[in-house]
């Protein structure tokens, strides 16, 4: 299937999952259209490393020694004596053997959210609930900040909207699909989730999935 | 800020040597890009820690496959900066201790290099604010469309139009002048 804008993006910000970039690696054999539109992404994306300093971050002295020791090592069969971080070599090494069949290097699969934040320093886990069934899982950081988040997508049609409930009026947090970090919220505070059109609504137009105190 | 002239040799035939094992090539490459790709990799990994060595192994890789490298489907350098780029994607990734925190790019404006200038590149001259932070947090710390979502809580829709319309800038600033889009 060839990709649509939004995935050949994704293709050249190196996000989009390694299974449908290997499709889409596929597709841009076979699209002279589609290489020159990726070309044009790439070209474009370099010109933000214009915004660094090339003399900021000192280079070693021995940089380029160490590097044709390795290029000679692999050539004699002799193993150089590592830069930095052995352990992490074989899987840089393994996935360069990809680059060779692909157009750019594909990255592995982009972090699981939850996942990221349930091992964050300080995270404390809560499953959410409604009439004895799981919702989903929220997970209350340091620094008053939580991410919500539902096992199941919203319907059709509909999005999940976050909310604080505080004071006369709940205040909206923000429209998600399935996960949503929110930031500076006060101690105690009491969230509810609902269902709301594409969007979101100023004031929730339905009963809350559940309400959750922090 | 205006385009580079071509360095003589160009990138290119340097890869082309490369393919047939010049180490001199190799060594001209990475005197022109080894800060460069060490300034990226600091801006994507925040730290010292492992930067020298996914430099290395971006080079390395460059070396190997430089036989490969097809200058019909990129420029030499966008070649180079892409194997660095998802090296370094790939040591984040490895990384579980890496957070999705925004606050790196609550402010994104430019810092003042070593020598108290401002940077400001022609991405930066394009982009609001708003465009920047996604980019930025999509090229340099690798979430995906769903994570952005849920970084930003913006809506997933909202997300990838505003990818695309700052993709759409940054590619405005390379086309020659008076081209529309098509």
């Amino acid at each position: 299937m060839t990709p649509d804008r939004d995935e050949l993006l994704a293709y050249a910000l190196g996000i989009l999952p390694p299974a449908r970039a290997a499709q889409v690696e596929a597709e841009l054999e076979r699209d002279p259209a589609l290489r020159a539109e990726l070309r044009a992404d790439l070209d474009a994306l370099a010109l933000l490393l214009e915004d660094l300093d090339p003399h900021a971050v000192p280079v070693p002295a021995d940089a380029e020694a160490k590097l044709l020791a390795r290029v000679r090592a692999q050539e004699t069969g002799v193993s150089p004596a590592p830069v930095h971080a052995p352990r992490r070599w074989p899987v840089a090494l393994a996935l360069a053997a990809a680059l060779a069949l692909a157009f750019v290097w594909l990255p592995r699969p982009p972090a699981d959210p939850l996942e990221g934040y349930r091992r964050a320093p300080g995270a404390v886990e809560r499953p959410l609930r409604a009439d004895g069934e799981r919702l989903g899982t929220l997970v209350v950081l340091p620094g008053g900040r939580a991410y919500v988040f539902l096992e199941v997508p919203p319907p059709a049609e509909r999005t999940y909207q976050l909310w604080n409930v505080a004071g006369d009026a709940p205040v909206s947090l923000g429209v998600f699909s399935q996960g949503l970090l929110v930031k500076n919220l006060p101690p105690g505070a009491v969230l509810a989730v609902s269902l709301e059109p594409p969007g979101g609504s100023p004031q929730p137009t339905a009963t809350p999935l559940f309400v959750q105190r922090l | 800020m205006p385009a580079e002239p071509p360095a003589d040799p160009t990138d290119e035939t340097l890869l082309r040597r490369m393919a047939e094992g010049d180490e001199a090539a190799l060594i001209e490459l990475h005197r022109r890009y080894v800060r460069l790709l060490t300034a990226l990799g600091y801006r994507m990994l925040r730290q010292r820690e492992d930067v020298d060595a996914c430099v290395q192994d971006a080079f390395f890789n460059a070396w190997r496959h430089a036989g490969r490298f097809d200058p019909s489907r990129a420029r030499a350098k966008t070649w180079l900066v892409s194997i660095a780029h998802h090296r370094f994607l790939q040591q984040l990734r490895d990384r579980p201790e890496v957070g999705l925190e925004l606050a790196d790019w609550d402010a994104p404006t430019p810092a003042p290099d070593h020598e108290g200038r401002v940077l400001v590149g022609r991405a930066l001259s394009v982009l609001d604010p708003a465009q920047r932070e996604l980019i930025e947090l999509a090229y340099y710390r690798g979430h995906s469309h769903s994570e952005l979502a849920a970084l930003t809580g913006l809506p997933l829709g909202t997300v990838k139009s505003r990818l695309r319309s700052a993709l759409e800038r940054m590619r405005g600033v390379l086309r020659p002048q008076g081209e529309e889009t098509p």
